[in-house]
């Protein structure tokens, strides 16, 4: 199984599995790593046999166990395979993957991330990420940082939260994935409103990546990835804009040769509205002004965007299973015309210090 | 695969408390010794890989590696933290090669440390309780040294291996550490110290058990392009191997896990017979009865002739297979570094650069480490020669 031959160039995602987005679920970790990995495995045409390595994306502070891949790890087949977890989103764990298909090491490699939000005070969760001895105490969390910036955005881009929401919500409520829940005009912290914050839900997702096309019925060509993070200080960052991100969507395309034209579909993770429209102004993808119209379109976000569900480590996982439907020309309720390119992203740390974009392309 | 070498590596001295620094400040100083030690500019790294194993659970830090990403000289670069338990800086280390090997860079530096609390102290025995599964397991989880104590009982029931072994292991393991200037307990001790000091879990002793240290290691790995014409330890095998930590009829003694690494890790370095191919071995050891434990995973002597090899001196400094002549996990473990250590430490004997503690010329070395609930196995073979 595992090889120590020549490198490769060619890597392809072969099969996706989700679970449904929850508020709160009844499931353990364990139940919905298996089902979301069992469904990838299913949907990539391999055996639990045939996956060399096992790189899993998980956080032991939003998990209450220490070092939680220990027991995850059973529910994703991996007796006596290649392991590794990484505490980021899912999808730098496919980036991680990727460069370890790339060496030739693996050939066919199970990524999954997974989150129980519901079980969490996410607040509390989010300050923990401020140093102890000098932000923590000050009382920074996750939504004052999103708040921060999403004023920064208000004031340097022209952005009407409520047609890009309205715009987001039409596509989550066409969206099987996602959880369906009005939310409330009230203001949490400003500018943010409630319905502008992310909805922590429950949730799962694993692919199948593998470097032998044959081998998998419906390939979808993994043309490139790549991650950056911004400063762990957030008074090294500029507030009204998402650096890392540009550099992640500037080098992902960079290494398959593409512009942000040449792609069809954006698949982006956005935690407010005000974060997507920073987004796509940054990376020169639209501006922002224009952004609920190419909503409205499906070119970004036709899976209603990460807002409306925010599965937590497996949300830039869900996006790219997404973008692997989209690519394959699925039947699915919420892009129903497909598209051959699609860039999708996947977040972590507060204020989103680390972003990861990963470009999929239709197989030949 | 293609060719990657150890450039550059770099530790600060480990000690029981190190109140004076914060995540940042605990990092820096190793990952400027590595960058220093490979002779290249902080801008020449191209990526960073963090580990640290229960930090978050243990010292309530959510994503630490974002925290010290400025450290490593990380910022708006590939960044990103593994955690595989003991086992992690081993596997942070392992990731940095496998960025280098994909072509995508040429050079990535991983460090790894943790400075609010070491592998053994109460808050990391209280942490590692939480490893188990909060229904059926946690209930009766008694952290490392308890499982680690009923892991050296039944080593001995299977081997013959008596407390005296594993007590010898334990004064080479200081000795060493004399030499090593960075390591953490150095006091000499005596077999019959060590019989008779405290009991934690019988048969664990105090001095059975590895220290509680803080401190910190970085390494720098580069593609053979840009290695060339450096001091380097080349990586020529590498495998790291997970598997479940409860399953029908498993035998924690055995060690599945470890055992596959090293095949894999062999095979990969067209290495037949390590006991005659290594001069030097660096193993994760956090109880003194694993250096024989996983002398025979290893392949170093048959099952159950560990014991014989330790009397004969085998594994001490001067004898056949020095094994940990930095002293080991048995006097260093900050739980986050220890198994970048052994990679640190084995890459610095290829090198020739262990000064006091150099064993002699070593051609070829093997690292080692373990963690998770018993179940991780990370294994490297470097080697001074680049063709292979």
């Amino acid at each position: 199984m595992i090889s120590a031959g020549g490198s490769v160039n060619e890597v392809y995602i072969a099969g996706a599995g989700l679970v449904p987005m929850k508020e709160k679920g009844e499931d353990s970790f364990a139940d919905s790593v298996y089902n979301a990995v069992t469904g990838a495995i299913r949907d990539s045409g391999l055996t639990a046999n045939d996956i060399d390595t096992v790189i899993d994306a998980g956080i032991d502070l939003l998990d209450g166990k220490g070092i939680s891949n220990t027991e995850l790890i059973a529910a994703a087949g991996c007796f006596l395979k290649e392991e590794a977890k990484v505490e980021e989103d899912g999808l730098t764990a496919l980036f991680y993957a990727e460069k370890r298909i790339k060496s030739g090491k693996s050939r066919n490699t199970l990524v999954f991330g997974y989150s129980k939000c519901s079980c969490v005070d996410m607040e509390a969760y989010s300050n923990a990420a401020f140093d102890p001895t000098l932000y923590r105490r000050l009382g920074f969390t996750e939504s004052l940082c999103l708040a921060l910036q999403a004023s920064a955005a208000k004031e340097k881009l022209n952005i009407d939260p409520d047609a890009l929401l309205g715009a987001l919500n039409d596509n989550a409520g066409r969206n099987p994935w996602m959880v369906k829940k009005e939310r409330s005009n009230e203001e949490i912290i400003s500018p943010l409103r409630e319905r502008d914050l992310p909805l922590y839900v429950d949730g799962a997702a694993a692919l199948v990546l593998t470097a032998d096309r044959e081998t998998c019925p419906r390939p979808v060509r993994l043309l490139s990835s790549w991650t950056a993070t911004d400063s762990g200080n957030l008074s090294l960052r500029q507030p009204d804009r998402l650096a890392s991100f540009e550099v992640a969507v500037a080098k992902a395309l960079q290494k398959c040769g593409l512009r942000t034209e040449d792609v069809d579909v954006w698949e982006l993770s956005e935690p407010t509205p005000y974060h997507l429209s920073l987004m796509v102004a940054g990376a020169s993808i639209c501006r922002a002004a224009e952004l609920p119209a190419l909503v409205k379109q499906g070119r970004v976000n036709p899976s209603g965007g990460a807002c409306a569900s925010t599965a937590l480590v497996a949300c830039g996982l869900y996006r790219t299973a997404f973008g692997a439907m989209y690519a394959r020309g699925e039947e699915n309720p919420f892009l129903p015309g497909g598209a051959k390119r699609v860039c999708v992203h996947g977040y972590a740390g507060v204020g989103m210090q680390t972003n990861t974009i990963a470009v999929l392309e239709a197989a030949q | 695969m293609r060719k990657v070498a150890i450039i550059g590596t770099g530790q600060i001295p480990h000690r029981s408390r190190m109140f004076e620094v914060n995540e940042q400040e605990l990092i820096a100083p190793s990952v400027r010794a590595a960058i220093e030690d490979a002779g290249i500019e902080p801008s020449d790294i191209e990526a960073t890989v963090f580990g640290s194993a229960i930090t978050s659970i243990q010292d309530g830090i959510e994503g630490v590696g974002r925290l010290v990403v400025d450290s490593m000289g990380g910022v708006l670069k590939p960044s990103f933290r593994v955690h595989t338990g003991g086992t992690v800086g081993a596997s942070a280390a392992l990731a940095a090669v496998y960025l280098v090997a994909s072509g995508d860079f040429d050079v990535a530096l991983a460090a790894a440390g943790t400075v609010r609390a070491g592998a053994s102290g109460p808050r990391s025995q209280r942490a590692l309780q939480l490893v188990g599964d909060p229904i059926y397991a946690r209930g009766f989880s008694g952290g490392a040294v308890m499982g680690l104590a009923m892991n050296f009982k039944k080593y001995m029931e299977k081997t013959g291996t008596t407390e005296k072994h594993a007590a010898m292991c334990v004064v080479d393991a200081r000795k060493n550490a004399g030499r090593n200037p960075f390591a953490h307990l150095k006091d000499e001790v005596t077999v019959a110290e060590v019989l008779s000091s405290p009991p934690l879990a019988p048969p664990v002793k105090r001095m059975d058990m590895c220290p509680t240290s803080i401190g910190s290691a970085a390494i720098v790995v580069a593609s053979e392009k840009f290695a060339k014409g450096k001091n380097t330890a080349w990586v020529k095998g590498i495998s790291a191997v997970g598997e479940p930590n409860t399953y029908p009829d498993r035998d924690v003694i055995e060690a599945k896990c470890v055992r596959e690494a090293a095949g894999r890790a062999y095979s990969m370095a067209g290495m037949e017979d390590p006991a005659k191919q290594v001069q030097l071995v660096e193993l994760y050891n956090a109880c003194s009865y694993q250096t024989m434990q996983w002398a025979e995973c290893l392949f170093l002597c048959g099952d159950g002739e560990a014991k014989d090899m330790v009397e004969k001196g085998a594994f001490s400094f001067d004898g056949k297979i020095p094994i940990n002549p930095s002293g080991g996990v048995l006097t260093t473990n900050n739980g986050s570094d220890a198994a970048m250590l052994r990679v640190v430490e084995a890459a610095v004997q290829v090198m020739g650069k262990g000064g006091e503690r150099q064993v002699g010329d070593v051609k070829n070395a093997i690292a080692m480490g373990w963690g998770g609930g018993q179940q991780f196995a990370c294994v490297f073979v470097l080697s001074g020669d680049a063709n292979y």
